[in-house]
């Protein structure tokens, strides 16, 4: 009796141990970093408009939920609510109103990082950061590789003196010793000049990894984009078997056709796809385009998406993740409806914002990519480096699909030329789940519910000849045209009597009144 | 005796109001009233955006101030707009006469406030002008016509044309205000020519304004000029003064260059949304095979994939602005590309024909709501408040093209023995009144088929609105002769000169 009981204390035990954990280290995994960003101005019209969103795009890449809250609309007790903050200060001249802010940021004990100007007391001395204000002046940034002369800034605070640990370097011509880009300890990081489009927006995926406490390695992929079912789907393949031949994998992000999808010209779609495919290329879908978010015609974009996903699955092709503008994981509906089929995304910046449920709250992904223009990486390239070391995020160069032969002959020889090593995408795990359709990678393979695809390069040929219109089935078609013709004999008939009553009546008129 | 009393009060006051209120001065003040208070009388009737209203108002220095405007597209109207306080960026972004209307308004608006536009200030501005174009045309059928006719008419004008599902859209930013008053006012000028009522010259500077205005208001109404200029040549001849005739000539030569002008000078971009329907709502929905037909236009067959397709989807495939339809669609096409196509494939322009007949009754849109988001209603609620002509229109009318030219054919043909008669007696003026109608019939038979042409059967409701407001009034104007015995006759009662 005691043994059992001793054997059964033992057991618990064991399952509280072998289970308890990993059950606790699952929820923590499944459970994304929550980041409230508080800035007090977008900078419209100013060089550093846009920082904000390019933050958000970072962010995004780190696999992070954020969420968004300017000063103004600051409510007393947020910033407990997070372990991470980033507070973005794009205005130096402008002291910060919000009490609320102030007494709830002198409570605040989470992590922070500071980019901008007002630099908080307390990050300062806790960073021991001695700052030297330098205006009007042209700077060089240097990080890891990457190197930009000539940045205009207006206004720029240089670290003189730090006890953080550093990154990258600022130099400029009045003051002739180089300064940190950014600084940071265990709790808080500053970043002192933040803009989008130039290398500060690289430099500072730098600061983000270690702050994050971010680790393994990263990867780079290539993309393509604007791929419709109307492109020359003739490049298309040529540019998959230029890529395949120089060994480079790459993906392709779709344009959804959300009808006609029976079409020939549908069909010929998916097996240029499937070529495409077999060319070692991913399929992404691609966010359909938001014409008008308040049409007044009802659609389900999720049946919309879910439809499209099941013709690529049906067709054997496996898309592994969705390409959007950021907005769209800042968007209920969106996320809700035509996102939730992916646990994969490729964030593209915003080109043309159309909201329909906006929300300050980002869905974070499994696998977020931060997308970079083609040239982006080349144009900063330090010269001396040749082989690119892996950035700290998992980025994506975004290029829109060619228009003629000659951009894809240039473009494919630049990037069988450049010292990057380009990532399969279907070597990490994504997932994509209709209630049809379980499709997913990893480890190189292709899995559509549980099959692994096979890829086979044999293209069908697609045959024209398609019932566009159904003929409409007739009742009485025979009978109505019996009719029909009973009906024009009975009226020749009336118009011949009609003619000759006419006629011989004309001619009795005549005789009685002209003799 | 009790009866012989009030029928005699009844005759008294009858007698009294003839004598004060002509049908015409009953016909617009019946108008204005019913006007005013669907438009200035809470809740306020005007029309929601569908998209259209962006270029209109911020080339004019207006813009939108509602933080949530999107979310009230195609539901709810919206009254006050932002007045830009600084430089705009978005000036000649549209070449319309509606923008002149825009200006003013803004203008008159600024008198009062400068930060805020209220629509209501071009309401009030198209109402009062609407009003006048309405007096005028009743004036030309009841113009010396017994009052017992007179009154009638009058009455059957306000039941048509006080209608909100008209006076709706002078609350909106829709270019259809100009067009229906400048129609009125290019119809009344015709007929009151014809009736020799007022001053020619006046009317002759009525009728060129409004039809130089009606012209330049759209894109699509580039061949109004054009039929004006041509069916309005027999006006020419009204009188033998040379002044007047030189005068005349030149009115309708600028009114056809007008007409080349708008077709010209209207953006490219405004027009890919139009362009785009006219292929993948037009051609490519009616044909039995849509790679066949690109093949004509020399467009890749894949693009079939758009077939049905239209912009106001909430997702598409394709941008509608994207340089791969720019270069590889729209160029391949356009407005005589397409006509040519339908000329050479009957039966499928048979088809379109029935299909924008179907839509060709309608006068307001179905998909625009008529009440701001304050009044409460549901999203997209339309106004029912004096539409009983709309309503009943839009029900009752047989909804086929075959309708639409039987009505034509015989309109003309009730017109024809008047024409006939004057042209034996040559009595230029007495010539002018068939003309005219054909004049207002052609602009509304080119309402239709522009439409097609232009965006097949996309929008259609609102592209047909010209079809719509002429049938109006030519069945008002022929019914008003039918009661007043002037169908088949010429007036007695004017001179040549």
């Amino acid at each position: 009796m005691f043994r059992q009981m001793i054997a059964r204390v033992i057991m618990m035990l064991l399952i509280v141990v072998l289970v308890v954990p990993t059950s606790w280290a699952m929820a923590a995994e499944s459970e994304p970093t929550h980041v409230l960003i508080v800035y007090d101005s977008l900078a419209k019209g100013t060089s550093k408009e846009g920082n904000v969103e390019a933050l958000q795009r970072l962010l995004a890449s780190d696999g992070v939920r954020v969420t968004l809250c300017s000063l103004e609309t600051y409510q007393k007790g947020t910033l407990q609510q997070y372990e991470k903050v980033v507070g973005v200060f794009n205005t130096s001249d402008l002291k910060i109103s919000s009490t609320d802010y102030l007494s709830d940021f002198a409570k605040y004990d989470g992590d922070y990082m500071h980019i901008g100007a007002m630099l908080p007391a307390k990050v300062q001395s806790s960073l021991g950061i001695r700052l030297q204000m330098s205006e009007g002046e042209t700077i060089r940034l240097l990080m890891g590789q990457f190197i930009q002369e000539s940045i205009q800034v207006q206004q720029l605070p240089r670290i003189i003196a730090t006890t953080g640990h550093t990154y990258g370097n600022v130099t400029s011509t009045s003051m002739n010793h180089a300064t940190p880009y950014g600084v940071r300890n265990d709790r808080y990081a500053y970043i002192p000049y933040f803009e989008k489009g130039n290398l500060s927006e690289l430099a500072l995926s730098y600061v983000l990894k270690d702050w994050f406490a971010i680790k393994g390695d990263r990867h780079q992929y290539i993309v393509f984009k604007d791929v419709y079912p109307f492109s020359d789907l003739k490049l298309l393949e040529h540019m998959a078997d230029r890529l395949y031949d120089a060994g480079i994998p790459f993906m392709v992000s779709v344009n959804p056709v959300l009808s006609n999808t029976d079409y020939p010209a549908m069909k010929r779609y998916l097996e240029t796809l499937k070529y495409v495919q077999s060319r070692n290329g991913s399929i992404l879908v691609n966010a359909p385009f938001v014409a008008s978010p308040f049409s007044h015609l009802n659609r389900d974009l999720g049946a919309q998406m879910e439809t499209f996903i099941d013709v690529l699955a049906d067709h054997g092709l496996a898309p592994l993740g969705i390409g959007a503008e950021m907005y769209w994981t800042y968007d209920q509906h969106y996320i809700a409806k035509g996102m939730k089929f992916f646990d994969s995304v490729v964030e593209y910046p915003n080109e043309k914002i159309m909201y329909k449920e906006q929300t300050n709250t980002s869905q974070p992904f499994e696998s977020s990519l931060y997308s970079l223009q083609p040239d982006f990486l080349k144009q900063y390239l330090y010269k001396k480096s040749k082989v690119i070391d892996p950035l700290p995020m998992d980025t994506a160069l975004v290029f829109k699909f060619f228009a003629d032969e000659k951009e894809l002959d240039r473009a494919v020889q630049q990037l069988a030329d450049s010292w990057v090593t380009f990532a399969d995408y279907k070597y990490e795990q994504h997932n994509v789940a209709t209630q049809k359709n379980k499709i997913s990678s990893d480890g190189g393979f292709l899995h559509i519910n549980g099959q692994v695809v096979a890829l086979n390069d044999a293209k069908k040929s697609v045959d024209s000849n398609y019932t566009y219109k159904q003929v409409e089935k007739k009742s009485f078609e025979k009978w109505f045209h019996v009719q029909d013709r009973i009906f024009i004999v009975i009226i020749l008939f009336t118009i011949v009597a009609f003619g000759v009553l006419f006629i011989s009546g004309y001619r009795l008129y005549k005789r009685k009144y002209f003799k | 005796m009790a009866g012989i009393r009030s029928t005699l009060n009844i005759k008294n006051r009858m007698m009294f109001l003839s004598r004060y209120v002509s049908p015409a001065m009953l016909a617009a003040s019946g108008i204005l009233v019913i006007t005013i208070i669907a438009l200035f009388v809470p809740p306020y009737i005007g029309m929601a955006d569908n998209g259209d209203y962006y270029r209109i108002l911020y080339s004019n220095g207006g813009y939108f101030n509602t933080p949530d405007y999107l979310s009230h597209y195609f539901g709810y109207f919206i009254k006050e707009y932002g007045i830009f306080q600084y430089f705009n960026e978005n000036k000649d972004m549209l070449f319309s006469s509606q923008s002149l209307f825009v200006k003013f308004s803004l203008w008159v608006n600024k008198l009062f406030d400068q930060k805020v536009f209220d629509i209501r200030v071009q309401g009030a501005i198209f109402t009062a002008l609407y009003t006048v174009a309405m007096y005028l045309l009743v004036e030309s059928i009841t113009w010396k016509a017994p009052r017992k006719y007179g009154y009638p008419i009058a009455i059957i004008a306000i039941f048509i044309f006080g209608d909100t599902g008209y006076t709706a859209y002078f609350n909106s930013l829709f270019s259809e205000s100009v067009v229906l008053i400048m129609t009125v006012f290019v119809f009344a000028s015709g007929l009151l020519l014809y009736r020799k009522r007022y001053n020619d010259y006046v009317l002759m500077f009525i009728f060129l304004i409004s039809g130089l205005l009606l012209t330049t208001s759209k894109q699509q109404n580039a061949p109004v000029g054009i039929i004006i200029a041509v069916m309005g040549v027999i006006l020419v001849f009204v009188r033998k003064q040379n002044t007047y005739r030189y005068m005349m000539a030149s009115s309708l030569i600028l009114l056809m260059i007008a007409g080349v002008g708008t077709y010209v000078l209207i953006p490219q971009d405004f027009v890919n949304i139009n362009k785009y329907h006219a292929m993948t709502r037009g051609i490519l929905m009616q044909s039995d095979d849509p790679e066949a037909a690109l093949k004509q236009f020399d467009i890749d067959k894949q693009y079939a994939v758009l077939n049905q397709t239209i912009y106001f989807e909430p997702y598409m495939t394709v941008d509608v602005d994207s340089e791969i339809l720019k270069d590889n669609f729209y160029n391949k096409y356009g407005f005589v590309s397409i006509l040519s196509y339908y000329v050479t494939h009957p039966s499928q322009a048979g088809k379109m024909l029935d299909i924008a007949a179907k839509n060709a009754f309608t006068i307001r849109p179905p998909a625009m709501g008529n009440y701001e988001k304050s009044a409460g209603k549901p999203f997209g609620t339309q106004t029912k408040f004096f539409s009983g002509y709309s309503l009943a229109k839009q029900a009752l009318a047989p909804k086929t093209f075959g309708f639409i030219t039987i009505w034509s054919v015989l309109i003309i043909g009730l017109y024809m023995p008047s024409f006939i008669e004057a042209a034996k007696r040559r009595q230029m003026r007495h010539m002018v009144r068939l003309p005219l109608i054909v004049m207002m019939i052609f602009m509304g038979l080119s309402g239709i088929l522009v439409s097609i042409i232009g965006a097949g059967d996309a929008d259609l409701s609102k592209h047909e609105f010209l079809f719509t407001a002429a049938f109006d009034m030519v069945t008002f104007v022929a019914v008003g002769d039918a009661i007043r015995h002037r169908l088949w006759q010429s007036e007695e009662d004017q001179g040549g000169d």
